[in-house]
């Protein structure tokens, strides 16, 4: 049997996916959410060569759904497994979208005319714009169809929405379908790879920097979504208090990272990410001041030593070693930043139009039940745990099960992408052996 | 005791330079005899004679204590004897209450003519103390901890310290000196064992940079074990309150129950109120027998107990009170003087448990943080302690407190909103315009404790719009008086910054569970040009009931 499941959708589950079904396996590639894509999709760009992320994604995502050996199930979790490496049985919950995907276009009508349009936060603009009760997730979302929130949708929720559904009257092709109910689905498959990725940490117990209080305090994936040109703002750093474009920007690093309090690891792509996020801004508006306030830089890595070089000598953002103590709000939305300039050993302030706190990448919620329900460990993070850090960093606590990517620990794209490729090649290696023994 | 044959009292005697010492030099040369056992300090005026001196006095072990000055009518000041009368009366109530006779403390006129009349006072004071005996309290003020630097830095781990700076940014003295907590534990790791003595009493000791820190330092634990091995600091108002609680650790006190004159309270029951000190302090800054504004300060943080036995009262609770009640020790506790600090706190704690209470109730924010946090971590009290505004929270839920505020529902859960919502809109203007705007300020051991949202809850049910200063809840300012150790040029900016913040919200009053606070922020103003008006919570609360 040449069957294999992936757990989840982002650059990891897509790399480890495609890879195996070029190797002729079968792959049900399962996502929670209902595009796969994963965090890289709602990036602007990437370092360290700043490619706009959506541009490099996208075709892998479309190759992915495409491939005529992946099945790709979105909007669904595993919930059980049975037998053994070589020989499992996964049983996985596909929940309605409440649209036919086989009729669904993506054309966007329905959207347009939901009652309960402009309501709701939009995930993947992570709140910083509105969606209505039915949604296509993101322009380039994968597959592009509709779907309602059930949570959110008149008739599902109150059973009336109005005389007749908008969705319904606005969708020529009879797409929309209450009466979908949830799937489940009973995949028999010789080996499992977990891709879950990572999901944000909220920093508002952090209450000295004052995130959810002050508003033009954000996180840098808000600020992702902002400076991206197919982001909210259509790419112009509108504060969030009034709108107006910042004349400087202080990062935060480490927020809730590095922290006993919170997570004691090194997230290992904000020093990086930030370096990265202060040349956008310097390149949207090259009158902009950035402040980078960090307790070490870390870049570690191939040409990320040379890239934060350039951002300080051919960007001239401003490095400062001291992680800021306390943030006050004036009136005018600005913000006072303490810090402690380590070099000086003085304390000073600064006053910061936009502060965005660099917030820590957490294991994915929900990694301790997926774990129960595979069988397999997490680490006192919640990371999933290998078998060996040193020698065994993509096999699990459990034969046939594997990982890669960020769900194992803190790494960023090109890595992710790397491990990928060796879980693949590791699956396809051990599969085989499993067969031969059989 | 007192009977014992032997004993020579040992009596130290402040004598005014122009009357009274001149008096005992008469007295000297004309050869009056009179015991050997009094020790004479020449003072310039009896009015010259700080209650701190005399509370000293009987800290370091002296039996009697006594008070010369000239004939009223003839203090070379004009009224520096009025004063010293007035203060003598105040003073033989406070050393009452601390666990001392108030016969050991006297106060004679002698002029610079009457030798005789000297030792003739002298004789019968001795006589006096004699009959009463030795004083129990000696208490030295040596330094016993002798751990290294070094060894409190692996006791406590502050190496933990990753050199982030977040404490030394957040820290308010820092805003203002050139003091860095970050330095301090540098300081300490590397073995510069000076530099962090000579730093230690600057920290306020209010915990906000450990509240932020990502290496979970332990720095205030740091600061105060290193502060039990350095020459103990003397506070301000010349040490009188550590004097008055290292007296307490040492002697039998009683007659708190007096102080609730008029009010129902008991000896035994389930609940008991921890009064704190604060009324034995009620000539705090009237002792100098001037009239100024700052005589209002005693008054107001004193009558707090009653008040929140009054409230108590008015929800049909008839509260436990000890009449042997100790200080709680906290000022001792963070200025390293564990010793004493222990001795206070078994104290307590065993007549605590003689009452049979269940739980125990403090409207003093250090108390709430010494019995609720150190008698249980250190000496296992393990009685079940609320903060005031716990309880009164409580007993708004239960219907038990009901301040008749229209518009607002009594039983809390938040709906007083809900409901001015149905109601016209002019009803709701009128609401609005009955509304006391006040502030609340989050003293940092309640702060600490995460005591936030209970005060709030029963503020805005009595009927007030509690509105928030910049620094609020987990970020709340210092009243930097913290142990009386930091009065100087820096709390007073602290002080008045905080006070700043407050105005700016333009409420009517600022609101504070802590006496000390309230002491230190009223001195503040007193000594500025502001105007602003502080109260306590619970007193805020007791005149809505009133
Ligand atoms: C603000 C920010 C900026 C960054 N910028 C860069 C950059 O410029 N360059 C760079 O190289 N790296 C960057 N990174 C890091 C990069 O995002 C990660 O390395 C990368 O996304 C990891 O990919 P992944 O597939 O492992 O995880 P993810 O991208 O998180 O994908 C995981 C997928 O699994 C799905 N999933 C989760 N749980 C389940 C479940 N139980 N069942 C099914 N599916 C599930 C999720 O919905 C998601 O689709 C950045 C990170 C952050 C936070
Ligand atoms: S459900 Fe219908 S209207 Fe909506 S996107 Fe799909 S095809 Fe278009
Ligand atoms: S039924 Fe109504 S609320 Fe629900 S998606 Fe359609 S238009 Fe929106
Ligand atoms: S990568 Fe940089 S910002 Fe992120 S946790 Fe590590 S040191 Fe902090
Ligand atoms: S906040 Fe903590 S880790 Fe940072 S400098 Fe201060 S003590 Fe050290
Ligand atoms: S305890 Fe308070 S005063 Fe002392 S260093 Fe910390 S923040 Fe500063």
């Amino acid at each position: 049997m040449k069957n294999v499941l992936v757990i989840g959708g982002g650059i990891a589950g897509i790399q480890a996916s495609l890879d195996l079904a070029d190797r002729g396996y079968t792959v049900y590639l399962v996502e929670k959410k209902p595009s796969i894509g994963g965090r890289m999709a709602q990036l602007d760009k990437t370092f360290p060569t700043n490619d706009c992320s959506i541009c490099i994604l996208a075709p892998k995502m479309l190759e992915c759904f495409d491939h005529p050996n992946i099945n790709v199930i979105t909007n669904a979790e595993v919930v059980g497994l049975e037998g053994e490496a070589g020989n499992f049985v996964v049983r996985v919950l596909k929940k309605p979208r409440y649209v036919d995907e086989q009729k669904c276009t993506g054309c966007g009508k329905c959207t347009e005319v939901c009652r309960r349009k402009g309501r709701l936060p939009d995930e993947f603009n992570v709140g910083l714009s509105k969606r209505g009760a039915i949604y296509i997730p993101f322009v380039q979302a994968v597959p592009r169809k509709a779907i309602i929130d059930e949570k959110a949708c008149l008739m599902l929720t109150k059973g009336k929405c109005g005389k007749q559904s908008k969705c319904v009257e606005a969708c020529d092709l009879n797409a929309i379908d209450f009466e979908q109910k949830p799937e489940e689905i009973s995949l028999n498959v010789a080996a499992i790879v977990v891709a879950t990725g990572f999901d944000l940490f909220d920093p508002s117990g952090l209450k000295e920097y004052g995130y959810g209080r002050y508003k033009n305090v954000i996180t840098a994936m808000e600020y992702e979504r902002l400076i991206c040109a197919g982001g909210p703002t259509g790419g112009h750093l509108d504060r969030p208090s009034d709108g107006k474009t910042p004349k400087n920007v202080v990062f935060i690093q480490c927020v809730g990272l590095r922290d006993e309090r919170y997570y004691e690891y090194c997230c290992s792509v904000c020093c990086l990410n930030s370096t990265k996020s202060a040349i956008l801004a310097k390149e949207h508006y090259p009158d902009i001041e950035t402040y980078i306030l960090y307790s070490e830089f870390r870049a570690v890595g191939k040409r990320s030593y040379e890239y934060i070089e350039r951002g300080e000598k051919e960007y001239g953002i401003t490095y400062i070693r001291g992680r800021p103590g306390e943030i006050i709000e004036k009136e005018d939305g600005n913000l006072i930043v303490w810090y402690e300039d380590m070099a000086e050993r003085k304390v000073k302030s600064l006053e910061a139009e936009l502060v965005v706190l660099c917030t820590a990448p957490v294991p994915s919620e929900g990694s301790k039940e997926l774990a129960r329900v595979l069988g397999i460990e997490v680490d006192k993070h919640g990371f999933f745990k290998c078998k060996d850090p040193v020698l065994a960093p993509i096999e699990t606590t459990r034969d046939g099960i594997f990982i890669c990517g960020y769900a194992q620990g803190p790494r960023d794209i090109p890595e992710s992408v790397a491990q990928a490729s060796a879980t693949a090649a590791k699956v396809a290696e051990i599969v085989e052996r499993l067969e031969v023994m059989a | 005791m007192g009977m014992e044959m032997e004993m020579e009292p040992e009596i130290l005697a402040f004598c005014c330079n122009w009357c009274s010492y001149a008096g005992a030099d008469l007295a000297g040369v004309s050869r009056f005899h009179y015991p050997p056992n009094v020790r004479i300090v020449r003072v310039m005026c009896s009015g010259r004679v700080d209650p701190a001196f005399v509370l000293k006095a009987f800290e370091l072990g002296f039996d009697g204590v006594m008070i010369t000055g000239c004939h009223i009518g003839d203090c070379h000041y004009v009224s520096g004897n009025e004063k010293a009368e007035k203060r003598f009366g105040m003073l033989r109530e406070l050393i009452e209450t601390l666990g001392i006779d108030p016969k050991r403390l006297r106060l004679e006129w002698v002029s610079a003519s009457e030798g005789e009349r000297f030792s003739r006072v002298v004789e019968e004071f001795v006589e006096e103390v004699k009959a009463i005996g030795k004083s129990e309290i000696r208490v030295d003020g040596k330094v016993k901890e002798t751990a290294s630097i070094e060894s409190l830095v692996y006791e406590t781990e502050v190496y933990e310290c990753s050199e982030c700076g977040k404490c030394t940014s957040i820290c308010q003295v820092s805003k203002f000196k050139d003091f860095s907590p970050r330095i301090v534990v540098g300081n300490a790791v590397f073995g510069f064992e000076e530099d962090v003595k000579n730093s230690v009493w600057d920290c306020l000791l209010c915990e906000k940079c450990r509240l932020v820190c990502p290496s979970n330092v332990n720095y205030t634990e740091f600061v105060r074990r290193v502060r039990k091995t350095v020459e103990k600091m003397h506070c301000a108002h010349g040490d009188l309150f550590f004097s008055s609680a290292r007296i307490m650790a040492n002697s039998k006190t009683n007659g708190r129950l007096r102080w609730f004159e008029g009010l129902d309270v008991a000896t035994k029951g389930d609940l008991l109120y921890f009064t704190g000190c604060f009324p034995l302090y009620r000539f705090l800054f009237k002792d100098a027998g001037l009239e100024n504004e700052f005589y209002s300060i005693g008054e107001s943080v004193s009558k707090i107990p009653l008040d929140a036995v009054f409230i108590m009262n008015k929800a049909g609770i008839k509260p436990v009170i000890l009449d042997n009640e100790k200080c709680c020790g906290h000022d001792l506790f963070v200025v390293g003087d564990e010793e004493n600090f222990e001795k206070l706190a078994r104290a307590n704690i065993n007549a605590i448990k003689e009452s049979e209470a269940e739980r125990v109730v403090c409207s003093c924010a250090e108390c709430y943080r010494m019995l609720k946090k150190e008698y249980s971590e250190l000496f296992n009290f393990d009685l079940e302690v609320l903060h005031i505004s716990e309880l009164f929270k409580e007993l708004i839920d239960e219907g038990k407190l009901d301040f008749g505020v229209v518009g607002l529902d009594v039983k809390g859960k938040g709906k007083g909103k809900d409901k001015s919502k149905n109601k016209s809109k002019q009803d709701k203007t009128n609401d609005e315009e009955e509304k006391t705007k006040i502030t609340y300020h989050d003293s940092c051991r309640l702060r600490n404790l995460s005591i936030f949202d209970a005060p709030r809850y029963v503020l805005s049910n009595a009927g007030f719009e509690v509105v928030e200063m910049k620094h609020s809840r987990e970020m709340s300012s210092c009243c930097a008086g913290n142990a009386w150790v930091n009065c100087g040029m820096v709390s007073k900016q602290i002080q008045l910054n905080l006070i700043g913040e407050a105005k700016e919200t333009q409420a009517e009053f600022l609101v504070t569970s802590c006496p000390k606070c309230q002491t230190h922020l009223k001195c503040a103003v007193f000594g500025s040009d502001v105007d602003a008006e502080i109260k306590d919570f619970v007193t805020a609360i007791a005149d809505v009931l009133r």
